[in-house]
């Protein structure tokens, strides 16, 4: 009957999402399984080719890959729980269906566990297909496992990922609901999301992996990892399971794995349990206390430490009003509102930080490879150059697909403002596309200078690297802004803008332009390293010059559908926004 | 002031709105009746250049708008369009919105603030000017929306369901600011489902159904017209039986 009543409160999001993928055409519906498939089978492929080579490692394969493994687990398991946490925020408190669902004949019991159970779904799911082809390779790469253990494995792993770290994250959320305000407990999780990512990037740096780059260096790798100096979770309930997991690959059903196998699961049911008894005392309450928190008008929160950020905001603050008088009022004024919303919004500014400290890692990890300490030949160094700009345009486009992509779907239902006011609708794309490519440049050519700094390319390569970052990150910006206003992204929040269709489509897009650009370069690379020997044209054949061809048609293809295409279809939307979308 | 002549839009083979024309008079109160899903929304969307017609012509101050997009663009100056959702930039305050309002239409802040000081102390949310928007009630965002749409003291004044989220108070107040404006030489063209508002504020009503114009005069002159065709009983009712009766005639019709 319980399950029922909670099938009933269910069944009109599964009914929504029918709709939904309904609504999809046959052809996007094709292209995004095509490319999920791409995907996944990339993953696997990435991950089945470094098992193999961990499997060739004398010595220390085999608690590597078990430690590899635990490691894996580890970090899925977290990141899960901050998910979870950042999502039960949303479905627990905020959901637009709340207030039809507590004004129902329905027990608050009943409405929580319809909200774990879409909490669940929506926080593991797509991690966990991704999981699952980890699952796979570390199977596959066991010589007593086969297909019916990956399907034990998989057996055990699901329940435990689908609850446990929900449990966790739907308790914290409810803890710390009850002791701040739900506006105030999303902030505290935010932070908490802060040092634990910092946190879990401290812990890779720990296993210091640059070391496995250094053949004289391996051995004590092996005897750091062997004497288990390395950071492991052993009494942690995601090295339960994975030890539990890694016994099912071993096929050995020792006492190790019923012992690790309980203690995952009654570590999974206790933490059930406490999440049970938390949302029956404090759920309802703190939900009150949310809807009565929207009743109340509030300003501008004041700032964190203020008394030392302020003489800086102050300065940026003077030159930021110099830079609006160079514009128009009308231009200024919507400069100023994206600037406005962009910091107000809690969640740019989390993403924001976030994607600095990895860009920050990034950095220091290029310092700590062979080739900033300048251990290999010019030639090679230069190679490490040229997959950099890859890397670089991967950065960019990461960055992008996150504050540029948004930027017209931020105007929500609002645009009608915009578009019913004398505003030139070119100038305004074109302000939106300037503000957002600026920043953007400035930031890729900075990481360009740093990263080809420490790897003290030559100076050819470095022209190279500064000249395709600036095609790359323009392209990236003209193509996320417009792809933005073509698949807009209304009534969600910001952090699902970029998971969209059309951020999907951008993304893909954009690293396939990078590949084509990068695909063209080598070409060249191929004949600049030929050259050094005494080049002559004769010394290529016609596939490689039918090669060159492709290549250079690719990109001329490839840059004219993305320069010309996107922008009309965008201008094209924007005149015709309201046939399709109510204000 | 504003002539609609053979207005249509079309999707696909559905016709949203029908060949419509009417004449609004400076200093009217124009009301633009109909059923859900009548056409109402979609003429004010063309009007106000959110949609773009199928065919037809409108003419303000004697320039066609649809002949070259600078004569739509130099008409949004004196156009104020308040929709029937209050949808507003959430993260910006009151005043800020108020300025970036103003902004974009190309006003004197320093002028409209006193404008716009006036009407949020009608409206009695002056004091909350300060607070961000996503904390503002539904009917506070909808106040907010109707004081960004006077400001730049608009010519016409286009209102799709001018009452949705206000209390008995604020429609008095509404209904006053639109009196006041129709008597200084202002325009209104008000689109509600309120038959009392419209029978008590306007000079002249239109009444749309399935996209098509089934009256368009006097409300004194629409009961009459009824009264005429033949259907007794009618005459002398208020607006809301003679809506109903022609709204159901033209069912028949159809």
């Amino acid at each position: 009957m319980a399950i029922n009543k909670i099938l009933h409160i269910i069944n009109p999001k599964i009914w929504s999402y029918k709709n939904y993928y309904k609504a999809i055409s046959s052809f996007s519906l094709c292209l995004i399984v095509i490319t999920a498939a791409l995907i996944l089978g990339g993953a696997y492929y990435l991950a089945r080719m470094s098992l193999i080579k961990v499997d060739a490692l004398p010595l220390i394969a085999s608690p590597l890959k078990g430690y590899l493994f635990n490691m894996a687990c580890f970090s899925f398991f977290c990141m899960l729980i901050l998910s979870s946490m950042i999502s039960s925020l949303s479905t627990l408190f905020t959901a637009r269906d709340l207030k039809l669902l507590f004004s129902m004949p329905i027990s608050h019991t009943h409405i929580f566990v319809s909200k774990f159970i879409e909490t669940s779904f929506f926080s593991v799911t797509s991690a966990y297909i991704i999981f699952v082809t980890l699952l796979l390779a570390f199977n596959n790469s066991y010589p007593s496992a086969s297909f019916l253990s990956f399907l034990a494995a998989l057996a055990i792993a699901t329940p435990f990922f689908y609850i446990m770290p929900v449990a966790i994250g739907c308790f914290a959320s409810l803890v710390i609901s009850k002791i701040f305000p739900v506006n105030q407990a999303r902030k505290v999780i935010y932070y908490l999301l802060i040092f634990l990512f910092v946190f879990l990037i401290i812990m890779f740096r720990a296993l210091e992996p640059e070391k496995l780059l250094s053949v004289e260096k391996l051995e004590i790798f092996a005897n750091y990892l062997l004497s288990a100096n390395a950071p492991k979770f052993e009494n942690f309930p995601s090295s339960w399971i994975s030890s539990a997991i890694e016994s099912i690959f071993r096929n050995d059903y020792g006492s190790y794995f019923f012992l690790n196998f309980a203690a995952s699961y009654i570590s999974m049911a206790c933490c059930a349990l406490l999440c049970a008894a938390a949302a029956r005392l404090t759920y309802h309450e703190s939900y009150l206390k949310y809807q009565q928190e929207q009743e109340t008008a509030s300003g501008i929160e004041s700032r964190v430490l203020g008394f030392i950020f302020d003489p800086f905001l102050k300065a940026a603050f003077f030159l930021y009003s110099l830079f609006l008088k160079t514009l128009s009022p009308s231009l200024a004024s919507i400069l100023d509102k994206d600037v406005k919303t962009f910091f107000r919004t809690q969640t740019l500014i989390v993403q924001g930080f976030m994607m600095i400290v990895v860009t920050a890692f990034y950095i220091y990890n290029i310092t700590l490879m062979p080739v900033a300490t300048k251990t290999l030949p010019a030639d090679i160094i230069d190679m490490f150059g040229f997959a950099n700009i890859g890397v670089i345009s991967l950065i960019v486009t990461s960055y992008a697909v996150r504050f540029v992509f948004p930027v017209f779907s931020l105007e929500g239902r609002a645009f009608y403002i915009v578009k019913t006011s004398p505003v030139d609708l070119n100038k305004y794309l074109r302000l939106k596309f300037y503000t957002s490519l600026i920043p953007m440049m400035i930031f890729a050519l900075a990481l360009c200078a740093l990263s080809n700094y420490f790897m003290s390319i030559r100076t050819s390569f470095l022209l190279l690297s500064f000249f395709d970052t600036v095609v790359l990150t323009y392209f990236i910006c003209h193509f996320n802004l417009y792809i933005g206003i073509i698949f807009p992204v209304l009534d969600a929040s910001v952090s699902e803008i970029p998971a969209s269709f059309g951020g999907f489509v951008t993304m893909i897009i954009c690293a396939a332009y990078a590949g084509t650009l990068l695909a063209f370069e080598v070409v060249i690379m191929y004949f600049e390293f030929f050259a050094r020997y005494n080049f002559s044209f004769s010394m290529f054949n016609i596939w490689e010059y039918l090669m060159l061809f492709i290549a250079v048609a690719a990109l001329a293809a490839f840059s004219v559908i993305g320069y010309i295409l996107p922008k009309r279809l965008a201008a094209n939307k924007m005149i015709n926004y309201y046939e399709e979308i109510k204000i | 002031m504003l002539e609609i002549k053979n207005l249509v839009k079309k999707y696909g083979d559905f016709t949203a709105v029908d060949d419509v024309s009417f004449h609004i008079k400076r200093g009217d109160i124009f009301g633009f009746l109909g059923p859900n899903g009548a056409g109402k929304t979609t003429t004010i969307k063309m009007l106000t250049g959110l949609l773009k017609p199928t065919s037809g012509e409108i003419i303000m101050n004697g320039i066609d708008l649809l002949a070259c997009e600078e004569n739509f663009k130099n008409a949004r100056r004196v156009i104020g369009y308040i929709p029937d959702s209050p949808n507003v930039y959430e993260k910006l305050t009151g005043w800020e919105f108020l300025k970036f309002v103003c902004d974009i239409f190309e006003r004197d802040w320093a002028e409209s603030k006193t404008v716009a000081s006036e009407f949020l102390k009608r409206f009695n949310i002056f004091k909350d000017a300060d607070a961000l928007i996503e904390t503002y009630s539904h009917g506070m965002r909808q106040k907010l929306v109707f004081t960004s749409a006077l400001i730049h003291r608009p010519e016409l004044i286009i209102v799709d369901e001018p009452m949705i989220g206000l209390d008995p108070k604020n429609v008095k107040v509404v209904k006053q600011i639109f009196r006041e404006i129709a008597s200084g030489g202002g325009t209104i063209f008000l689109s509600t489902h309120t038959l009392s508002v419209a029978e008590e504020m306007c000079s002249q009503i239109a009444i749309i159904f399935h996209g098509r114009i089934i009256a368009l005069d006097e409300v004194e002159k629409i009961k009459k017209y009824v009264d005429q065709s033949g259907e007794s009983g009618v005459a002398g009712k208020n607006l809301e039986e003679v809506f109903l009766k022609l709204t159901e005639e033209s069912e028949e019709e159809n």
